[in-house]
């Protein structure tokens, strides 16, 4: 016996439930078969398409039932027409309504008390208020919460402890309470301290305050360091925003690789329910932003319609992570587009426009581009850089921001560097790059943001400490939500004096 | 079947995502898991029998520095498969001298997983697709269970190996010395010079047998010989290849490469990759040789290359849908894109 197909995907346990969910609706269940055109280019006339089918009208299954004044009349019952019940009819009704609902009291009662495992979990699936993804690597629902769980927020709080020890290690109010960690600090952050020193020093405290572009911080080597925004002309360097397509990244993360979501013509993907292969895992989305905005960029993610109403009436989440993906939402990273005939209803068309337009930095995948005309790489959606994942169950990402490619017939490779990829060159209109920038203090207020989501990763650490030491050091009092020093003082508390 | 339920079955019964499943039949299928990681080796046992090579140059990879803590290994896949096959590729047109074979990949992984190293595959699209190697299932076994990492075309794949390596302070296996990206810049000298560990492939008499040693690792056509480019490719003693495999505290990277062990938990998930492996070698080593005769019987596959400016697009099934909704369903005709 050899090694067979891959295994059947687990049958989750309340399949039933999602198929029966989507028989209800009303909507036309749409394939999204990734079976594509083989030519596509959306600037050539396209046959016009025949009008979309009107949803039906789902016929009320009580409606017919209904009287003029609009209350229900008892088709089924003893009565003969036209005759009214009799009170002993009355009485015998409400004898087995009480029935019911003493049934119905029992069953929730024993719903409550219930303690075999399998039977709570299945009780607590089917409730509306059960937040809740499907999960065909689980076999079933996996519950969703609605805020982090103890365990959870105990590693972030740990990871962020970590950053604001030496963040907060010079800070003169945590000095003279006696709560710094100056005289323990480990050699590689005392190293850091010094380049900040040497960095703020150079370039003077006045420069991290508001009204300032964002720091960036360069990951060439390790650790990796601030790098001050000035070419070596001594012009300001301007950095181009970053547009994420999310469907890209989506495509990116998933095992199965013989289709590709959103990847033909799509139509009214806001009016889907739910597809469970369109799952959206979140943290992928946070490690893309928070790559970005560490050195120094404007970050968008792109997303179709369809993930707008992203938790059904029913508690059923279209992403994985309800916590970070509203906190994304909150703070304007996530922008959802409709696929509209303009773009011939392709998602990439969609996204790569709105990249050409922005001048931006173009996360996406190449796979999805159809079009005939040979890539340039000379505007923002042929300059498409794509992140690669380790799909094990701590997702490990690269993003490289270089290209690199070998034109037909030739032997050697051209690169771009990433200086190209990330930067605006000086062509181009001064007033839209400037629109494009982002600003020191919404950068640290956002990065302090994301660290509340999940527990940062070293690599990341070492840079996010740098750029909160920098502000703190150069006074900028800027707003550090969930790392501030009252934030420190909590956890400090928590952590080296046992406090609660 | 009936099993004991102890305290961490219980513990890993409570964790779990979704509970649709009884804590007995969990347990149930936790014994099962093991019967069958046992059945796996022995099944790899019998089937690949034991010769007098040993499989690596270095035998005993145990690291005794205290607080040592095991590197990532990224396995370069095109290269090893290319390097390590045994099977030479003369068809007219071919550009390879070699066809990839699977098996020096998969033996390759097992010596390091068995060892109580991560370990995880890097390859271009290309070579997962049909009759790019001798052993297609294996790789999509490889990618199913998260030991393989498939770059699209428009990245490169030793690139991503090395910044794959870079993160997490991994190792990248590979006789490729990648003076290209060496040269391209500073940053990925410095990735080639610390993230890069040279191995080059020697002839064996016993090929596709299993090594005398307790670990029985898996020797296919060639062995494993770990190298030291910049001292005219001299072979690395046993100390050598410790000191490039483990970082220890004094290293500047040490807690990153920490902070992977205790996320990647490689012991956890170690009998499950072991039987994998041992399935498909001994499953490989019978049906490999057959299909590498098929494969040179057909023309030169040519591959997908990185620099293509016109992507094709790739060739999807059909997915299926309930036939009541058809009217409601878009339905292709023909070759273009008509509604």
């Amino acid at each position: 016996m050899g090694p067979g197909s891959p295994p059947d995907r687990p049958v989750p346990a309340e399949a039933d439930e999602v198929s029966d969910y989507q028989s209800s609706s009303s909507e036309p269940y749409i394939s999204f078969s990734s079976d594509g055109p083989a030519d596509d280019d959306y600037d050539e006339e396209e046959p016009e398409p025949q009008p979309w089918l009107q949803p039906e009208e789902i016929e009320h299954p009580r409606r017919e039932n209904r009287d003029d004044d609009g209350s229900e009349s008892d088709s089924s019952s003893d009565c003969t027409e036209g005759a009214e019940a009799t009170p002993e009819q009355w009485k015998e009704l409400e004898k087995e309504l009480d029935k019911v609902v003493a049934f119905m009291k029992d069953s929730e009662a024993a719903k409550a008390t219930e303690t075999d495992p399998v039977k709570r979990y299945k009780n607590l699936c089917q409730l509306s208020m059960t937040l809740k993804i499907m999960s065909p690597r689980d076999g079933g629902w996996k519950i969703l919460h609605d805020k982090r769980t103890e365990a959870e927020q105990l590693a972030i709080d740990r990871a962020n402890f970590d950053i604001l020890k030496f963040v907060y290690a010079r800070h003169p109010i945590v000095l003279s309470r006696g709560e710094s960690f100056i005289g323990r600090l480990e050699n590689i952050d005392r190293k850091l301290a010094e380049l900040i020193t040497q960095f703020v020093a150079n370039h003077d405290k006045h420069s991290f305050r508001a009204g300032n572009f964002s720091v960036a911080v360069g990951f060439d080597e390790f650790p990796p360091v601030l790098k001050w925004r000035t070419t070596a002309e001594n012009k300001t360097i301007m950095l181009r925003p970053v547009l994420v397509d999310g469907v890209a990244v989506l495509n990116a993360t998933m095992d199965d690789d013989t289709w590709k979501p959103f990847a033909d013509r799509t139509r009214y993907c806001e009016n889907w329910i739910y597809e469970p292969d369109l799952n959206l895992p979140v943290k992928p989305l946070v490690d893309i932003i928070l790559l970005f905005l560490i050195r120094g960029h404007k970050v968008k993610v792109y997303l179709p319609k369809y993930y707008e109403d992203f938790v059904s009436d029913c508690g059923v989440s279209k992403v994985d992570d309800l916590v970070a993906f509203r906190t994304l939402v909150a703070l304007d990273f996530i922008k959802f587009q409709p696929i509209t005939e303009a773009y011939n209803y392709k998602w990439f068309n969609v996204v790569s426009g709105l990249a050409d337009r922005s001048g931006a930095v173009f996360v996406s995948s190449a796979e999805y581009r159809t079009s005939k005309t040979p890539i340039e790489y000379s505007k923002s959606s042929e300059r498409i850089i794509t992140p690669c994942f380790l799909n094990a169950d701590d997702r490990l990402m690269v993003l490289d921001p270089t290209i690199r490619y070998r034109k037909t017939g030739e032997s050697n490779y051209t690169n771009i560097s990433s200086d190209e990829i990330l930067q605006f060159t000086d062509q181009g209109d001064d007033r839209m790059k400037l629109g494009e920038q982002l600003f020191l203090e919404h950068q640290i207020e956002l990065i302090c943001s994301l660290c509340k989501l999940y527990p940062v990763k070293l690599l990341n650490k070492v840079a996010i400490k740098q750029l909160l030491e920098l502000v703190v050091f150069a006074e900028a009092d800027f707003e550090m939500p969930g790392m501030s020093v009252t934030d420190y003082e909590q956890l400090y508390n928590r952590f080296e004096r046992g406090e609660l | 079947m009936t099993c004991g339920i102890s305290e961490t079955d219980k513990k890993e019964y409570d964790a779990l995502e979704c509970k649709n499943i009884t804590l007995e039949k969990f347990c149930s299928n936790r014994l099962t898991e093991r019967l069958k990681c046992e059945r796996m080796r022995n099944q790899y046992l019998q089937a690949c029998p034991e010769g007098k090579d040993q499989f690596s140059s270095v035998i005993k990879l145990y690291s005794v520095i205290p607080n040592s803590v095991a590197r990532t290994i990224v396995i370069d896949g095109a290269n090893v498969m290319h390097c390590g096959s045994g099977y030479p590729d003369r068809r007219e047109n071919s550009k390879s001298s070699h066809i990839p074979d699977v098996m020096p990949l998969l033996s390759l992984i097992r010596f390091f997983v068995v060892r109580d190293f991560e370990v995880f595959v890097v390859i271009s699209r290309k070579y997962a697709k049909q009759d790019a190697t001798n052993f297609k299932s294996a790789i999509d076994r490889l990618i199913e269970n998260h030991l393989c990492v498939v770059v699209p075309s428009s990245n490169l794949d030793d690139s991503v190996a090395l910044q794959f390596a870079s993160q997490i302070n991994g190792v990248v296996i590979t006789t490729d010395q990648y003076r290209d990206h060496a040269s391209d810049s500073l940053r990925f000298n410095t990735i080639v010079r610390e993230n890069r560990l040279g191995i080059k492939w020697e002839n064996v008499k016993c090929k596709n047998t299993r090594a005398p040693n307790i670990e029985n690792d898996y020797v296919p056509s060639k062995r494993v010989v770990f190298v030291n480019e910049r001292e005219s490719s001299s072979r690395m003693s046993e100390n050598d290849v410790k000191m490039r495999l483990y970082a220890v505290p004094d290293h500047i990277q040490y807690e990153i490469t920490k902070e992977r062990r205790v996320l990647s938990e490689p012991e956890k998930k170690k009998s499950k990759t072991m039987a994998l492996l041992n399935d498909l070698l001994a499953y490989g080593r019978q049906n490999c040789p057959g299909v590498i005769e098929e494969i040179l019987k057909k023309p030169v596959h040519v591959p997908n290359d990185h620099s293509t400016q016109q992507p094709q697009p790739p060739e999807q099934p059909i997915r299926r849908v309930d036939i009541a909704d058809e009217e409601h369903i878009a339905v292709y005709v023909g070759d273009g894109d008509e509604w």
